[in-house]
């Protein structure tokens, strides 16, 4: 009997939490057009990915497969860098996405994506104005 | 979301089980459950697509769903030929369930003995073509048929609506988008694994020396579906989560759960799983293949060691090991303690036996690890020495993470593991797990990663997961009293070792 009582309580526990972890879930989706954090955070549907959807699905027609790309974006806190490169490779899987920082993108970068940030222009084409974005490409003596 | 996707994911799925069903014979004990039967063929399929797949990659053969095709053509005609050419013993079935136990059948096949009688075993057929019916318990139909209890009432809803909310993308895991989602998009661009792309220096972070599993189901869903779609990717986590609430009901029933606790354990690690997985947005993780994993270890881990056991240990394993670098310690802990207890319980190495649960995941581990030292994928931060003063900060990170919200407490459930090991008929199971969770700690103690607080931080949840929900099962099979001990007549003979731990009838 006893067993019954800790194991039904258990069951009774485990319910609640599951309840209170559906309720957050649908509020947070209810709620997704406001969703404002970091992009360590970023899930599908929220403004934050769709606007970088917005860059970064019209590029993808513009750049060819298997093109490394540098990502150029607006300043994070340090370490959360990284997650805006890892949402743009995921947006352009057929390409091959580097920080605009990361020491390789000088010598192997192909294209330059600078999404909401200013980079110099030197060594670079102008290719197309996307939405929130410029796409360049590398020119190389 | 695009209908035909999920579709087309579900369809794979059930192909996978269809093709993991030709090896049934081999794979399936006459103990086990329909619904097991169908967890442990979707697992066989899933390695066999994995082989495969590794097979083309060394070919130099791109994938594609008419080579696909022909090799699961291939597979099944070679299941259909082992099954006529071997002349397969009959499964081996010790009487007592007891672990570590020293006792084996060496009666004839189907002959009850004395015990068999004594507990209502019915006579075994031969290879599981019992189709599941048997339950080797005097029962018959056992739960199979039985109509749908309140906790797997409750259990359906849970997976419905974690279901709901992976379809949707809102609880898509991180890691998802950050390398197994990435790559698994771009295997399916390029049909098969891009080894150039793993070793690119700027790819360190999409884990490029993990084992490929995940990413290729992600691919092989894609060319199922005719394009990368997330909500069919996500739908395979929701597959998995139903597959490990049938691993787990078929552990507690062949553990000897009776009915009240078989229901509201059924309930419970529904509803635990799907709160963390909804509340840490677990969908799209291959840590639901470890969970799996080890909750679907639990029936042949429970019998008493057997040859249907020795294969299903070594596709669970196989398995393992192919979806997450901690799968490859988890699949030999597995492997060594199935081989360990046929040792114990018959004083000799059954080599057929030892085969059957340590070639499939051999078969993985090795063309893995192959692969990746010819890439030189393995990457620094995995190894380190052991620096026993990190253990303030370890443990301090780990008492942070017990006390996150989307556990709701149940991750001390991962501790159950070391105190299993003292309920012998749980000892198997608790083994694995234990060693499990100690090569955690050791990885925490051992890794170079610069900031080990925070790297414990950012998985010890997650790492958890993938012991919870089996542990929960076990102990509830290890409180499970059977009636039996004490309804026992006094003139019986003197129970085996450990029988006092029999299964009650349902």
């Amino acid at each position: 009997m006893r067993k019954r009582l800790v194991l039904g309580l258990a069951v009774l526990w485990a319910g609640i939490s599951f309840l209170s972890e559906m309720r957050q879930a649908a509020t947070g989706w209810d709620a997704r057009a406001e969703w404002s954090t970091w992009p360590d955070s970023w899930r599908f549907g929220t403004p934050q990915v769709a606007r970088l959807e917005g860059c970064l699905l019209p590029a993808r027609r513009l750049l060819p497969p298997g093109s490394i790309v540098a990502f150029a974006h607006p300043e994070e806190p340090q370490g959360l860098t990284i997650f805006h490169q890892r949402w743009a490779a995921y947006l352009l899987p057929a390409q091959e996405v580097l920080l605009r920082e990361d020491a390789a993108a000088a010598t192997a970068a192909q294209y330059v994506i600078a999404y909401d940030a200013d980079v110099p222009a030197a060594g670079l084409v102008k290719l197309r104005q996307l939405p929130a974005c410029v796409l360049y490409r590398v020119s190389r003596p | 979301m695009s209908l035909w996707a999920v579709g087309a994911a579900l369809a794979l799925f059930l192909l996978l089980g269809l093709l993991g069903s030709r090896f049934s014979r081999f794979l399936a004990s006459p103990a086990d459950g329909v619904l097991y039967r169908g967890v442990l063929y979707v697992l066989a399929g899933t390695v066999l697509l994995h082989l495969i797949l590794t097979l083309l990659d060394f070919a130099g053969v791109r994938w594609g769903l008419p080579v696909l095709g022909v090799a699961a053509l291939a597979v099944s005609g070679l299941a259909a030929w082992m099954a006529n050419s071997a002349s397969a013993p009959p499964p081996k079935t010790l009487i007592t369930p007891a672990l570590f136990s020293r006792h084996a059948l060496t009666g004839e096949e189907g002959a009850p003995t004395q015990q068999q009688g004594r507990l209502g075993q019915v006579p075994l057929s031969r290879g599981g073509g019992s189709g599941g019916r048997e339950r080797g318990r005097g029962e018959g139909l056992g739960w199979g048929r039985s109509r749908i209890g309140w906790g797997e009432a409750l259990a359906l809803f849970a997976l419905a609506v974690f279901t709901v909310f992976a379809l949707s993308g809102w609880i898509a895991m991180p890691d998802f988008v950050y390398h197994w989602g990435v790559k698994g998009h771009r295997f399916y661009l390029v049909r098969g694994v891009d080894y150039l792309y793993l070793t690119r220096s700027w790819n360190w972070s999409i884990h490029p020396d993990y084992p490929q599993l995940a990413p290729e189901l992600f691919a092989v869903t894609a060319l199922f579906a005719g394009r990368f779609d997330m909500p069919a990717m996500m739908l395979g986590t929701a597959v998995l989560f139903a597959l490990l609430l049938a691993a787990g009901r078929e552990a507690l029933r062949q553990g000897g759960a009776d009915r009240f606790t078989a229901q509201a354990g059924t309930a419970l690690v529904a509803l635990v799983v799907a709160a963390f997985g909804i509340g840490n947005v677990m969908a799209g993780a291959p840590d639901w293949n470890l969970a799996l994993a080890l909750t679907a270890a639990l029936p042949p881990l429970l019998r008493p060691p057997d040859r249907a056991g020795d294969l299903q240990i070594g596709v669970i394993a196989a398995f393992a090991a192919a979806s997450k670098v901690e799968g490859v310690p988890l699949a030999a802990f597995l492997v060594a303690v199935q081989i360990g207890r046929r040792l114990w319980a018959e004083r000799r190495l059954d080599l057929p036996g030892a085969l059957a649960a340590a070639l499939p995941p051999a078969a993985v581990i090795l063309p893995w690890a192959g692969r990746a030292l010819h890439y030189h994928l393995f990457q620094e931060l995995n190894s380190g020495t052991l620096d026993l003063s990190r253990a303030r900060e370890i443990f301090a990170a780990v008492g942070q993470t017990l006390q996150l919200p989307a556990w709701h407490g149940f991750l001390a459930a991962m501790f159950l593991a070391p105190l299993l090991l003292l309920c012998r008929r749980t000892r198997a199971f608790a083994a694995a797990a234990t060693l499990e969770l100690t090569f955690y700690y050791y990885v925490y103690f051992t890794t170079s990663v610069g900031n080990t607080g925070y790297y414990v931080l950012s998985n010890y949840a997650r790492l958890g997961f993938q012991l919870v929900p089996a542990c929960l099962v076990a102990a509830l099979v290890a409180v499970s009293r059977s009636p039996q001990k004490s309804e026992r007549p006094a003139e019986s003979p003197p129970p085996a070792a450990g029988s006092d731990d029999a299964p009650e009838p349902q």
